[in-house]
C-alpha cells in the first residue's frame, strides 16, 4: 500500500514538473478589424518590344491595362513620370526597393517579342512589391491584331489575382443605341466592349428592338422586336451573325432572359390584364407556366445555380420582388421597403439580386440579398433602370434618363457602371444616346 | 505483489487523468491572450488615446490635395477611336482568334527576387500619405437609404503621440517581460490598420479572416510573417487575396518599425495578428 502512495506522489510530482517545464510561449495577439479602403497603387511600365512596333504595341496594351485597372476603382496605377527604374531594366529585374519608395505596392512588367511565324508573343509578370515575389507570370501569342484583347485578358489575371475574383476586362455589352426625336426614337441594337471600345451595331433601326439579355454561356442575346406591330422574341447569336425567332406567343411577351446553362429562356406573358411566368427550352420548345395568380408576375431571373427564379409581382397589393423556386410554386416576398420595387437581376455570384426602385417620383438602383436582408440603394436619377451585372457579379451597368430641353420634353439616355459597393459610378460613353444595357459574359 | 502491480496501475491511471485534465487544456490556453491586461489597463489609462480609425498625421507643408477616387481615365482610351457609327445590316461578328494560352507561364529565373530577408530601408522616404480623406465606414457600402447622408464620423486626427518616430510608446520604466498596456496595443493595431488595405465587396468579404504569424526583430522590424491557414491559402483564392493583403500591411514600409515599446521584446517577438474587417461592413 505504501508503494501505491509512493508512485502516487511520483505521478503527481511528474505532472507538477510537466506544468513548470512548459513555461508559456509569450506570444502578442492583436485584433485588427477596420483598414483603408483605398485603391491599391500599382505601377505598370510600359511594356517592351525589340522593335519600335512591338514598344508602340506594348504602350498601347499598357493603357489599355491601366484603363481597365483604374476604371475598377480598386487599383490606382502610378504616374510612370515617378518611376525611378526604367521599363528596360524593370522587365530584366524589379530593383523592389525603388518601386516601395514611390509607394507602389504592386508592379506589372512585360516583354513582347516576335515567334517565328510572325505571331507575337507577350509575357507579363506581376510582382508583389514588399515580398519581393512573383504573384503571376503568363506568356500570350497572338496576332498583332488581337493586341487589345491580350491587354484585357492580362487586366483580368492581375484583377484575379489581387481581388480573389475573377476580372470582368474581356466582356462586351450589348445595348440599344438610341437617336431622333422624342416622338420617332430610331432604336438599334449595338454591341461595344466594357470599355467602350469596338463599337458596332447589330440591327439598322428600321425595327424597335428592346431589352436584349446575354446568354450566360455564349454568345448569344435574346431581344424583343415589334414584327407587325407584334412584340416577338428573338435570338441573336453575334459570333454568326443568325437570328431566330422565338416563337410567336399569345399575348404580350415581356422580359425574355437565359437561364444560367443557356438552354431556356425565363419570360412573362401577359393575358387578360395579368401576366405570368413561364420557361420556354430552347430545345425542344416545351413551355412550362410557373405562376398562376390573378395579378401581375414579370421580369423574371434565375438564381446563378439555376434552382430559384426572382421576379416582380403585385399580389400583395403593391409591386414586390418575390422569389420562388425555378418549378415554381409559392413564392417568398424579399422586398418590404417604401415605395415600389421591379425588374430584380441576380447577380452571377449568386449573393445579391439588383433591383430598380421607385419611390416619391424617384428611381433608383438598388441590392438586396436573397434572404431579403442587407438592401442598399446605390444610384438615383430622374430615371434610372435596366441593371446588367458585369460577369463577376462586382459591377452593375444601368442607363439614366435625364429630360433635355428648355421645357424638359425631350429624353437623353447614357449608360452608366457603378461598383456593387456603391461607389465609383462611371458613364460608358456611346457614340449616341445608350440604353438597356447587357454584360456578356466572359469572351471565350 | 499484486498489491503493488495494482497500485502501480492505480497510479499511473490517475496521474495520465491528471495530466489530461491539467495540461491538455492549459496548453491550449497558451495561444490566448491573457486576460490580466485589459484589467491593468483599465485601472492606468481610463481610456484609450488612440482611435479606432487612425489617420496617418499628416505634415502639413507636404499636403497634396488628395483626389479620392482614382481619377475616371477610362475614357482617354474610350474616347480615342470612337467607332464611326456605321448603319450596317447585322453583320457576323469577324471571327476573333483566340490567343493561345500558354498553359506554363514561363517564370524566368533571371527575374527572382532575392531571397533576402526584406530588410525594410532603414528610413524609407516616407512619402508621408496624403491626408486621406476620412472614410466613414459604416458607409463603405453606399446605401442612399440612409437619411443622413453619411456624415463622416468626427474621425479626430489622432495626436501624435510621438509613435511615428522611434520612440517608445510607454516609459522606458516598464518591466521587463511585463504585459503590453492596452494604450501600447492599440497603438499598433492603429499602425496596422493605417497599412491594411482591406479588400471591399469581395463576396462574404467580412467572413474572411486571416491570421498572420509575425516574428520581430529586437529593432521592431519584421523578420517574417507568414499566414497561418496555408492550407485554406492554397485552395480558397479570395482568402489568398485577403491573405496577401494582410501580408502586404504588415510588409508596408509604413509599418515599419512597429510601434511597440522596444522595452517589452519578449511580449512582442512572436505577434499574431487577426485581420478582420468585420467592423467595415
Amino acid at each position: 500500500m505504501q508503494k501505491f502512495y509512493a508512485i502516487f506522489l511520483m505521478a503527481l510530482v511528474m505532472t507538477g514538473a510537466a506544468f513548470a517545464s512548459a513555461p508559456a510561449q509569450a506570444e502578442l495577439r492583436i485584433d485588427v478589424t477596420r483598414g483603408q479602403a483605398e485603391p491599391m497603387p500599382i505601377a505598370i511600365p510600359d511594356f517592351m518590344g525589340t522593335s519600335a512596333e512591338d514598344n508602340d504595341m506594348g504602350r498601347r496594351m499598357v493603357q489599355v491595362i491601366s484603363a481597365n485597372l483604374n476604371r475598377s476603382g480598386l487599383f490606382r496605377t502610378l504616374d510612370p513620370k515617378s518611376f525611378i527604374q526604367d521599363s528596360a531594366s524593370a522587365q530584366a529585374g524589379p530593383r523592389f526597393g525603388e518601386w516601395r519608395t514611390i509607394n507602389a505596392q504592386a508592379l506589372v512588367t512585360g516583354v513582347l517579342s516576335k515567334t517565328a511565324d510572325g505571331k507575337t508573343r507577350v509575357e507579363f509578370r506581376l510582382w508583389d512589391v514588399f515580398s519581393q515575389q512573383q504573384m503571376v507570370g503568363t506568356a500570350y501569342m497572338t496576332t498583332p491584331a488581337n493586341w487589345r484583347r491580350i491587354a484585357h485578358i492580362i487586366s483580368d489575371a492581375i484583377y484575379k489575382r489581387i481581388t480573389g475574383e475573377d476580372g470582368y476586362f474581356d466582356s462586351r455589352i450589348v445595348y440599344i443605341s438610341e437617336s431622333g426625336a422624342a416622338n420617332a426614337r430610331v432604336k438599334r441594337l449595338a454591341i461595344m466592349d466594357q470599355d467602350g471600345e469596338n463599337h458596332r451595331f447589330l440591327t439598322d433601326g428600321r425595327t424597335l428592338v428592346l431589352t436584349p439579355r446575354f446568354s450566360p454561356t455564349e454568345q448569344k442575346i435574346t431581344y424583343m422586336a415589334y414584327y407587325n406591330n407584334k412584340p416577338r422574341v428573338y435570338v441573336y447569336n453575334i459570333d454568326t451573325g443568325k437570328q431566330e425567332v422565338l416563337g410567336d406567343f399569345p399575348g404580350m411577351t415581356f422580359a425574355p432572359r437565359f437561364s444560367p446553362d443557356g438552354r431556356r429562356v425565363v419570360m412573362s406573358l401577359s393575358k387578360n390584364g395579368n401576366s405570368d411566368i413561364y420557361t420556354l427550352d430552347l430545345g425542344s420548345r416545351a413551355v412550362r407556366q410557373l405562376t398562376n395568380e390573378s395579378s401581375i408576375n414579370t421580369s423574371p431571373s434565375f438564381s446563378p445555380d439555376g434552382s430559384q427564379v426572382a421576379f416582380e409581382s403585385d399580389r400583395g397589393g403593391t409591386q414586390q420582388i418575390y422569389v420562388m423556386g425555378a418549378g415554381g410554386g409559392a413564392a417568398k416576398r424579399i422586398t418590404f421597403g417604401d415605395g415600389r420595387y421591379a425588374n430584380p437581376v441576380w447577380s452571377p455570384r449568386g449573393d445579391l439580386i439588383a433591383f430598380t426602385k421607385m419611390l416619391k417620383g424617384e428611381f433608383y438602383i438598388g441590392v438586396i440579398r436573397p434572404d431579403g436582408s442587407g438592401e442598399r440603394l446605390i444610384t438615383r436619377a430622374y430615371h434610372v433602370e435596366g441593371p446588367t451585372w458585369s460577369p463577376n457579379g462586382r459591377v452593375l451597368a444601368y442607363f439614366k434618363e435625364s429630360p433635355t430641353g428648355a421645357r424638359r420634353q425631350g429624353r437623353s439616355a447614357q449608360v452608366f457602371t457603378i461598383d456593387l459597393t456603391g461607389y465609383n459610378e462611371q458613364r460608358l460613353s456611346t457614340p449616341q444616346d445608350g440604353s438597356d444595357p447587357a454584360w456578356s459574359p466572359l469572351n471565350k | 505483489m499484486r498489491v503493488s502491480s495494482l497500485g502501480i496501475s492505480a497510479g499511473f491511471h490517475v496521474a495520465v487523468v491528471i495530466v489530461t485534465m491539467i495540461s491538455l487544456p492549459w496548453l491550449k490556453k497558451d495561444l490566448e491572450i491573457p486576460a490580466p491586461v485589459m484589467v491593468e489597463f483599465v485601472e492606468i489609462g481610463k481610456v484609450t488615446e488612440t482611435t479606432h480609425v487612425a489617420a496617418p498625421t499628416p505634415k502639413p507643408e507636404k499636403e497634396e490635395p488628395k483626389k479620392e477616387e482614382p481619377p475616371p481615365p477610362a475614357p482617354k482610351n474610350a474616347a480615342k477611336e470612337p467607332t464611326p457609327p456605321a448603319p450596317k445590316k447585322p453583320e457576323p461578328a469577324p471571327k476573333k482568334e483566340e490567343p493561345k494560352k500558354e498553359t506554363k507561364p514561363e517564370v524566368d529565373p533571371i527575374a527572382k527576387p532575392d531571397k533576402k530577408k526584406p530588410t525594410p530601408k532603414k528610413e524609407e522616404p516616407k512619402k508621408e500619405t496624403k491626408p486621406k480623406e476620412q472614410q466613414d465606414f459604416n458607409s463603405l457600402l453606399k446605401n442612399l437609404a440612409d437619411s443622413k447622408p453619411a456624415p463622416s464620423q468626427p474621425v479626430n486626427d489622432q495626436p501624435d503621440m510621438g509613435l511615428n518616430e522611434a520612440t517608445p510608446v510607454q516609459g522606458a520604466q516598464a518591466p521587463l517581460g511585463a504585459k503590453m498596456t492596452m494604450r501600447e496595443e492599440d497603438a499598433l493595431r492603429a499602425q496596422l490598420e493605417r497599412c491594411w488595405n482591406v479588400p471591399m465587396g469581395a463576396k462574404d468579404a467580412e467572413d474572411l479572416n486571416v491570421e498572420i504569424f509575425m516574428v520581430i526583430n529586437p529593432d521592431r522590424t519584421l523578420r517574417d510573417a507568414r499566414v497561418v491557414d496555408m492550407a485554406r491559402y492554397n485552395r480558397d483564392t479570395f482568402f489568398r487575396a485577403a491573405a496577401d493583403s494582410a501580408l502586404r500591411a504588415v510588409r508596408s514600409p509604413l509599418c515599419s518599425p512597429f510601434m511597440v515599446p522596444p522595452d517589452k521584446y519578449d511580449v512582442w517577438k512572436n505577434t499574431t495578428v487577426n485581420f478582420n474587417p468585420r467592423e467595415m461592413f
